[in-house]
């Protein structure tokens, strides 16, 4: 498999002093490369030094074998990118703004704009205004955009938050459909059933540091077996199983509350093991709980 | 140049489609036709009005400074706006260069600019050519149209487009909208004399003079005149190349 | 009070301070310099600064163009306190501008009393920030809102011929910059300052429904 993301101890640190990103290596080859993480853990400052946006303090990315600062050009030729709070031009009609961003890329071709506002559905909407479509519409109008000229590598900042169910299931089916043919999409989520259904790998970043690269698998095993469900009367039960275990979620009912958790030391032998998901996963990698 | 070309084309396009913008030229032609309109009260009260060259000469010296007003509010938001709306971050990803970016929105913004003057401009002299009450001829009233547009209205338009454009970029478009209305206000409050008009003034300087003068002073001071251009063109250019230079504005290319 | 007076200074940001502290020392040393040809105090507190009042209303003190106005319109128990707190907050800060600004003036060179520069500087801001505010709440696009005082503020600038026609000194914005009769100009003020009020009771009522 080729590396078409090569992430190489990329370190990012503002004028403010805050570091965004510490140290951060992997890679990615062609597929779906899901990137998770909390808010402000580091995705978008990544993403932006991904697409040449912004400059490492200190490392190397290289896509498709350029390095983004020195062969910024060729990188640019290779990548479509959807950021994540895109409000476009509202005055412009879809077509118009997706040939916009055609001509920019160097492509002037209206058949390419029809082609891709097609796989996205939106060509029967092509004449309308940008400021007159509803949310999802304009999240398929950015991603329209990034796709436009078929780049090698399609970086996409939380597409799917704030969208409908439908529409999630149809940017899934979009992004995975593209991501065929030794293309890589690298796809920035806070919502773990995305990168669930649609990636064999990820990373997780936490405070701007790499906390776990490999495959979703993988990240599975670490936590199979020892994901259990516990039954709890009240919140004082659920504060002593909070200093003993990793709770990873609760859940209210009107007799108490069930608490999912982590048995790392086999406190709990006489419960028995349920299917871990890449949820579960994930919060355990944060340290965290998520209560429901 | 192809990239730059495209800004340029969709910049003018957006601003063109813009309500707001042919609301205040509206608004300005009504006024400037109330004021100059040749009706037997305007052309009892203004002594030259019968003359073509002087209708072009108050529309381009007072009018049109309400409608320049109006689309440098317009055009002020251009470059905050993209920041804002995260457009700049997905044309920064694009093979778009730096200058590519910042030349397409600035002649974008002066082409719009020059062209909602000259509609302006035609408009109300078509509606003079068409109500006066003497006979003129079409020659008599092109000439001071084509004067208007090549001598003022150019520096003029790259001076407002240019600087509406470029200055909000690097400063905060409240303080741009303060300096901007103090030197359209001061522009608005200059009583016109025989003597030569302060070069800073935007559409009311001596380059208007080139259009009409006064008979009883048929005297154009042309030092008075080039600085007046230098001063619009030249504060238009350095506004510009100061977007241009600004440092962390752009990515590193 | 104090609390959200206090928030919407934070809201207003630095740069409000800045720009008004420029603008007022700008005036001062203007007054120094300028000639006599410059009928300095109307230029100055009968139209720049109320303009820079309209400015303030507008830009740093925006209602509907503020990206938290739904939130704020349907969760706030009024409205119209809201915008009236929030314009208050901007135009009382310009104002204090104005006021320094006419204290460093006169110091330079004194040609009016300072209640009757406060006079001719209250109502045209007034009316003018109080348009803005009205605009304000009308668009929810930004800018729009100085966009409509500012062609405003210009037409009137340019429309001071009109004056020949009896009866519009009464109403005419800027009548010192004017140079109309000094009988009148206390009635003017007066007038301006009823419009102002007419365009709160506007607001009030568009808040209202809007609320």
């Amino acid at each position: 498999m080729s590396t078409n993301i090569e992430i190489s101890h990329v370190t990012k640190t503002y004028k403010n002093g805050v570091t965004a990103l510490d140290d951060v290596s992997f890679h990615a080859g062609s597929g779906v490369f899901g990137l998770l993480g909390h808010n402000g853990a580091g995705k978008t400052t990544l993403m932006k030094a991904l697409v040449t946006v912004l400059t490492p303090s200190a490392g190397t990315i290289r896509i498709c074998g350029f390095d983004t600062v020195k062969q910024g050009n060729e990188v640019r030729a290779r990548i479509g990118y959807l950021p994540q709070e895109l409000a476009m031009y509202p005055s412009l009609s879809v077509f118009d703004f997706v040939n916009y961003m055609a001509e920019l890329k160097g492509i002037h071709n209206k058949k390419a704009v029809s082609s891709v506002l097609e796989q996205v559905e939106m060509l029967e909407f092509s004449r309308r205004r940008i400021g007159q479509l509803s949310g999802g519409m304009k999240r398929r109008v950015g991603i329209a955009q990034a796709l436009v000229g078929n780049p090698q590598i399609l970086v996409v900042d939380e597409p799917t938050a704030g969208l409908d169910p439908e529409e999630r299931v149809r940017f899934r089916g979009l992004l995975s459909r593209y991501a065929r043919e030794g293309r890589t999409v690298l796809l920035s989520t806070h919502i773990v059933e995305d990168i669930h259904q649609l990636c064999e790998e990820l990373a997780v970043l936490r405070k701007g540091h790499l906390f776990y690269a490999g495959t979703s698998a993988a990240l599975l095993e670490r936590v199979k077996d020892r994901v259990k469900i516990l039954h709890l009367e009240n919140e004082n039960q659920l504060i002593e199983l909070q200093k003993k275990s990793v709770v990873l979620s609760t859940t209210y009912e009107s007799q108490g509350l069930t608490a999912r958790i982590m048995d790392e030391n086999g406190l709990y032998p006489q419960t028995k093991p349920v299917t871990a998901t890449l949820e579960d996963a994930y919060v355990y990698c944060m340290g965290g709980k998520a209560h429901a | 140049m192809r990239n730059m070309c495209s800004v340029l084309h969709y910049e003018f396009k957006m601003q063109f489609q813009r309500l707001a913008a042919w609301g205040v030229l509206l608004a300005a032609a009504a006024l400037s036709l109330l004021d100059n309109f040749p009706s037997a009260g305007n052309l009892a009260r203004l002594e030259f009005l019968n003359e073509p060259a002087y209708f072009v000469y108050r529309i381009v010296s007072l009018d049109s400074l309400v409608l320049l007003f109006g689309l440098m509010f317009l055009l002020a938001g251009r470059i905050p706006l993209d920041a804002k709306t995260g457009m700049k971050s997905l044309l920064m990803a694009s093979p778009l260069k730096k200058w590519q970016y910042v030349l397409g929105k600035l002649l974008g913004g002066f082409l719009y600019v020059f062209s909602m003057l000259c509609i302006f401009l035609f408009l109300n002299t078509a509606v003079y050519f068409i109500g006066t009450p003497f006979k003129i001829s079409l020659i008599e009233c092109a000439v001071p149209v084509v004067k208007a547009v090549l001598a003022s209205f150019i520096p003029v338009s790259l001076f407002v487009s240019f600087c509406s454009i470029a200055l909000p970029g690097m400063i905060d478009i409240r303080f741009f909208y303060v300096l901007a209305a103090i030197l359209f206000g001061f522009n608005a409050a200059y009583v016109g004399s025989a003597e030569a008009m302060p070069f800073y003034l935007i559409t009311s300087g001596d380059l208007a003079r080139l259009i009409w003068v006064h008979p009883g002073w048929p005297f154009v001071d042309m030092g008075s005149v080039i600085a007046n251009g230098c001063f619009l063109a030249g504060s238009g250019f350095v506004s510009g190349c100061l977007l241009f230079l600004k440092h962390r504005f752009w990515r590193s290319e | 009070m104090k609390e959200r007076i206090k928030s919407e200074v934070k809201i207003f940001g630095i740069n409000f301070f800045l720009v008004s502290a420029v603008f007022t020392t700008a005036v001062i040393v203007l007054s120094a310099t300028t000639g006599e040809l410059l009928d300095f105090y109307p230029v100055s507190f009968e139209v720049a600064f109320p303009f820079f009042a309209a400015i303030a209303a507008g830009e740093w003190g925006k209602t509907g163009a503020d990206s938290n106005f739904d939130i704020i319109a349907a969760q706030s128990s009024s409205l119209f306190k809201w915008v009236l707190l929030r314009y208050l907050t901007a135009f009382a800060i310009s104002s204090l501008a104005a006021g320094l600004g006419m204290a460093g003036a006169s110091v330079m060179r004194y040609e009016m009393p300072l209640w009757e520069l406060i006079v001719i500087y209250l109502p045209p801001a007034f009316f003018l920030s109080s348009l803005c505010a009205l605009s304000g709440l009308l668009c929810r696009q930004e800018h729009i809102a100085s966009l409509i005082s500012g062609v405003i503020w210009l037409v009137i600038l340019l429309t001071r011929s009109l004056l020949r026609f009896p009866g519009l000194e009464y109403i005419y914005l800027f009548i010192r910059f004017a140079k109309a009769p000094d009988n009148v100009w206390l009635w003017n003020k007066g007038l301006v300052t009823l419009a102002g009020l007419f365009l709160w009771g506007v607001i009030y009522r568009k808040c209202k429904r809007m609320g």
